[in-house]
């Protein structure tokens, strides 16, 4: 009995020195079901030929990597969106960089109303991307639109095309509006590094008889380069894993000609249909999702590495 | 950097018109939208960049009751709100375990929940897809509001560590003194003193399940189930040439976001911005 009891109280003593366990639990548990599992999933569901429907049985390997990245039509599909990827990255980086920055030293020097024009420029980040490309789509309307009638009324009507129903000029004029939507992140991560410069540093530079351009080169920028890196990383997150604009303002197929099409349209035709005759392909979706996420990743290991270091510094 | 007389005028009036052009370039879109709610078809094709001839909220209780936006926004309200008040208490829960008890497997814990940060979810949407579908889920705001959840950990339990971390021990034995156990340190000790972190992580979990079209597209099926993006797309699908009526639709959305926008911007700032902004 005594030693029953004994045992029954280091139970008890056990439960409630690891009690605070359970306000662990139900976070763990979502955590393991909602993400981790569908990421390992999403690996062994991409070594099979499976169109969604029925048990998983037919296992193929690595046939979905090596089609989507050499046999067409699958890798001329795969390279051509990979191109678009790149395409509005690069434009993205260098406005989000240059231009933010530009804005932010503006924005920097004791200017009258700063901070609104602080809040004006960051206010469309707040809108959905849905309303964004829905708002843009209204104003490009090529019948009717806002932005043709304008240019008309200032006499370049010959401008006046259907911006996002031409094959030439649908990408660029989408990269430009989700610019609209995205420029006043970096604009305010920039301005946060220039306004943490140390004032005493840049007075100690004068008394030492520095010009303004030593000043720049050498306190200045380098002070910018963590903040150039943060926005370049995490704008190549986002130019990879842009979908939204496109979806829904060119539609699964990213026309006009697949001229829009990027690996996010890609793989939602190739997970849930829209792929032509076929039958969706959840094995070839997945393998081009793993491949998406093998791309991202480096750059999301370097975007948590900058924030914790960071948090660290507190 | 001493400027005088003329060239220092002139060096600010540049400045200005620049940021001037660049604040219409993001302000003109947004008024010309909500301008063209209040007009009618013939009006919008006619003058479409004028004030409109009268101020009639004829569009607007259009759009709000026969296009269904009062139940798209009723929608959204309630799986933001409920999604946002779940992860602040999972998430805040998590990260205190985390931050302040030892135990085996605490730190592999944490970085598995870092993990998260790194990897699009959507990239995983068909095994999502298919967990939601099987737990027969699919077309349900619990459903939803799980995957969001989810979504959240990550970046809420990265963003709540560091200021658990940050509390001083003497306030924890204190309370241990005094008898109160794990859960009543947490809730009567430590969310008071973390509330900051908790408003940042509130606000960026709350623009991001607002704001977003991708898993409510593919999640839920009936119009009457649909948040706002999701409204908005079927919405354009629907009426696709009635001008007045998409703008009336379009201002619906962007009026409560602007406007608790500019009440609360240094909030939202600071919670949009937050990881990437010290």
């Amino acid at each position: 009995m005594s030693i029953a009891g004994s045992q029954k109280s280091k139970k008890t003593a056990w439960i409630k020195k690891y009690s605070f366990l359970l306000m662990l639990f139900p976070a763990l548990l979502l955590y393991s079901i909602f993400i981790l599992y569908p990421f390992f999933n999403s690996i062994y569901i991409s070594l099979f030929k499976w169109s969604g429907v029925g048990p998983i049985t037919d296992f193929v390997g690595l046939d979905n990597y090596i089609k989507w990245l050499t046999e067409p039509p699958y890798s001329t599909m795969f390279y051509r969106a990979l191109g678009h990827n790149v395409i509005v990255f690069i434009i993205n980086v260098i406005f989000s960089v240059f231009f933010g920055m530009l804005v932010a030293f503006l924005l920097s020097q004791k200017i009258k109303g700063s901070n609104f024009y602080k809040t004006i420029f960051f206010m469309p980040h707040t809108f959905s991307l849905a309303v964004v490309a829905f708002l843009w789509g209204l104003l490009l309307n090529p019948q009717w639109g806002i932005v043709n009638n304008l240019l008309k009324s200032i006499g370049l009507g010959k401008f006046a095309l259907p911006w996002l129903g031409n094959e030439h000029t649908a990408l660029l004029v989408i990269i430009l509006i989700g610019l609209w939507h995205s420029l006043g992140f970096p604009i305010l991560v920039f301005l946060s590094a220039i306004i943490g410069i140390p004032q005493s540093l840049i007075e100690a530079a004068i008394v030492d008889g520095a010009n303004t351009r030593t000043i720049f080169s050498k306190i200045v920028m380098p002070l910018l380069i963590p903040p150039m890196l943060t926005i370049a990383v995490l704008t190549f997150i986002g130019s990879f894993g842009t979908f939204e604009l496109i979806f829904l303002l060119e539609g699964a197929e990213a026309g006009p000609f697949y001229s829009t099409d990027v690996l996010g349209t890609l793989f939602y035709r190739t997970a849930f249909g829209g792929m032509g005759s076929t039958a969706s392909g959840m094995g070839l979706g997945a393998a081009l999702a793993t491949i998406m996420v093998i791309l991202i990743i480096p750059f999301s290991i370097l975007s948590v590495w900058f924030q914790t270091k960071k948090n660290v510094e507190y | 950097m001493v400027y005088a007389g003329k060239g220092f005028r002139v060096k600010w009036i540049l400045i200005h018109l620049f940021l001037i052009a660049y604040a219409i370039t993001v302000i003109y879109p947004t008024i010309i939208v909500i301008l063209n709610a209040f007009k009618s078809n013939q009006e919008i094709f006619n003058k479409p960049y004028g004030l409109p001839s009268h101020f009639s909220l004829k569009n607007f209780t259009a759009a709000w009751d026969e296009a269904n936006f009062s139940v798209y926004f009723k929608n959204s309200v309630f799986v933001s709100i409920a999604s946002v008040l779940l992860v602040l208490l999972l998430s805040s829960m998590a990260a205190y375990v985390l931050a302040r008890f030892k135990f085996k497997g605490n730190f592999v814990i944490y970085f598995i929940f870092l993990l998260g940060l790194m990897l699009p979810l959507r990239l995983a949407i068909i095994p999502l897809y298919l967990i939601i579908r099987d737990l027969h889920l699919l077309d349900t705001f619990t459903g939803l509001i799980l995957v969001y959840v989810a979504s959240g950990l990550s970046f809420s339990i990265f963003i709540l560590y560091t200021f658990f971390k940050n509390i001083p021990n003497e306030l924890l034995e204190a309370a241990r003194m005094e008898g109160a156990n794990a859960f009543q340190i947490y809730y009567k000790i430590m969310l008071p003193l973390v509330r900051p972190a908790l408003s940042t992580v509130a606000i960026f979990n709350f623009m991001s399940y607002w704001n977003d079209f991708f898993f409510p597209y593919i999640l839920m099926s009936s119009p009457e189930k649909f948040t706002i993006p999701v409204g908005i797309a079927s919405f354009f699908g629907e009426y696709t040439t009635d001008w007045s009526l998409l703008f009336a639709g379009l201002s619906i959305s962007i009026i409560p976001v602007i406007i608790v926008f500019f009440i609360m911007s240094k909030q939202f700032i600071q919670g949009l911005t937050a990881g990437a902004i010290k």
